[in-house]
């Protein structure tokens, strides 16, 4: 296929492209639509604003990141055998591992420098 | 070809029951999941895991590897399954195992209950979507960039193992060399999506996209947070307590920087829009680290001494008020 000669590609920070409607969150995922309302249910993931309160599923519009979200879910489900509650759960917890372990570096560079 | 102990990979002895089997298996995908561990090699952990558990859970499978098994170490050269293997138990031709479960597969699984299918690729993918034509899968995977690559927006080079189609329709992992040039501003964390890089579409469908997570290598000077750029400023007790100007050396060059007078240690400074650049640029920070110079040094003792004799200074008046 391509070669160490290929060309230079352009990539996109994913995170800041248009957000999408659940439709097309459902063709990016390749999710039938019960799927994410399911895991917009559990807060696995959550559309922008107070869209879940207000208005109906066609009108949500998820950030990227959300996209990522929904992936990490369906593998949990499918490879753990984990419930949606669960993995709601072991996602919050990630998130928090995520932040304590950056603080617990940041804290160790400190000392470092300053002995 | 190297033969696998599939009981090995999963902690198990040759006469383990079906529930060990399945209690090994969730103990170590919990343990090795891409998604939740942080194991360094835990991608190519799990698929050793998944492969093992394919082949031990099945009643059928297992009794044809542990046949396998009991001879295994006579040619210690490489392994060849035995000439008669495909007519004793027909695995051939894929069917018999679970399309997408079993892609990227060690070669020693392919050779004894052949290949998966369709659906080739790399752990990540889910194996999704059905007959009709459709986009390829979207392909994930980790790199690791510096600092500099998402301040200057620089082309990397990147080898990943990506899937890929061979001749006879078979998936492949192939390595592929993609370069890739890194948006500026991106953070530890978001993704770089490379459109159409992805998996080969089915039925004429196009292909998937190539989504790349980012990681910052460990720099030499700064820490990183979110769109912010640290950096522990040493500086001599004098120069915190009268302040000055110092030389600080930010990614985008030396700049002066104005210490102000009594400065404690662990102040802030701000560089305002001297972090990641891009949507919502980060700042950089300065924080002061005080270093004291050697007391082995008899002037900085005799210094010293002139200090606590001379000035009136108890920094801990405030641990005992009320007192």
């Amino acid at each position: 296929m391509s070669s160490r000669t290929g060309p230079v590609l352009s990539g996109y920070i994913f995170e800041e492209e248009a957000m999408l409607s659940l439709s097309e969150l459902c063709q990016s995922c390749q999710m039938p639509a019960e799927m994410l309302v399911k895991l917009v249910e559990y807060g696995i993931i959550t559309p922008e604003g107070n869209a879940v309160r207000d208005q109906q599923a066609h009108q949500w519009l998820f950030q990227r990141s959300e996209m990522i979200r929904a992936d990490k879910a369906f593998r949990m489900e499918r490879d753990l055998g984990i419930n949606f509650a669960g993995i709601a759960l072991v996602m919050d917890l990630l998130v928090e591992v995520d932040d304590l372990r950056q603080q617990v570096y940041q804290m160790r560079i400190a000392d470092q420098s300053a002995n | 070809m190297e033969y696998k102990d599939y009981y090995e990979t999963l902690g198990l002895a040759r006469d383990a029951s079906q529930d060990d089997i399945k209690r090994a298996y969730r103990k170590f995908a919990r343990k090795y999941h891409p998604d939740v561990s942080k194991e360094a090699d835990a991608e190519t952990q799990f698929k050793a895991v998944g492969e093992a558990y394919e082949v031990l859970k099945d009643p059928e499978k297992r009794e044809a590897y542990d046949q396998l098994g009991a001879n295994w170490k006579d040619g210690q050269q490489g392994f060849e399954p035995p000439p008669d293997w495909e007519q004793q138990f027909d695995f051939g031709g894929g069917g018999y195992t679970q399309g997408g479960s079993t892609h990227d597969f060690s070669s020693f699984f392919d050779d004894l209950f052949g290949g998966a299918q369709s659906h080739g690729g790399s752990y990540y993918q889910s194996s999704r979507g059905g007959g009709f034509p459709s986009k390829g899968e979207n392909v994930r995977a980790k790199v690791m960039i510096d600092l500099e690559d998402s301040i200057n927006g620089e082309v990397r080079s990147f080898s990943l193992h990506m899937p890929e189609m061979d001749q006879s329709g078979q998936m492949v992992s192939k390595l592929r060399t993609l370069k890739v040039k890194i948006p500026k501003g991106i953070k530890e964390g978001q993704t770089i999506r490379l459109s159409k890089q992805g998996n080969q579409g089915a039925g004429g469908g196009e292909r998937g996209d190539l989504l790349l997570e980012v990681v910052f290598n460990t720099h030499r000077l700064y820490t990183i947070d979110g769109k912010d750029i640290y950096l522990n400023l040493p500086v001599a007790p004098w120069e915190a307590s009268l302040g000055g100007k110092v030389s600080v050396p930010t990614p985008f060059g030396n700049v002066e920087m104005k210490i102000p007078e009594s400065s404690q240690q662990g102040r802030k400074l701000r560089l305002k829009g001297r972090g990641l650049p891009g949507k919502g640029a980060g700042d950089f920070y300065v924080v002061l680290q005080i270093m004291l110079p050697p007391v082995s040094d008899p002037k900085v003792k005799a210094f010293n001494e002139k200090m606590r004799d001379e000035l009136d200074f108890d920094p801990r008046s405030y641990l005992f008020q009320g007192e």
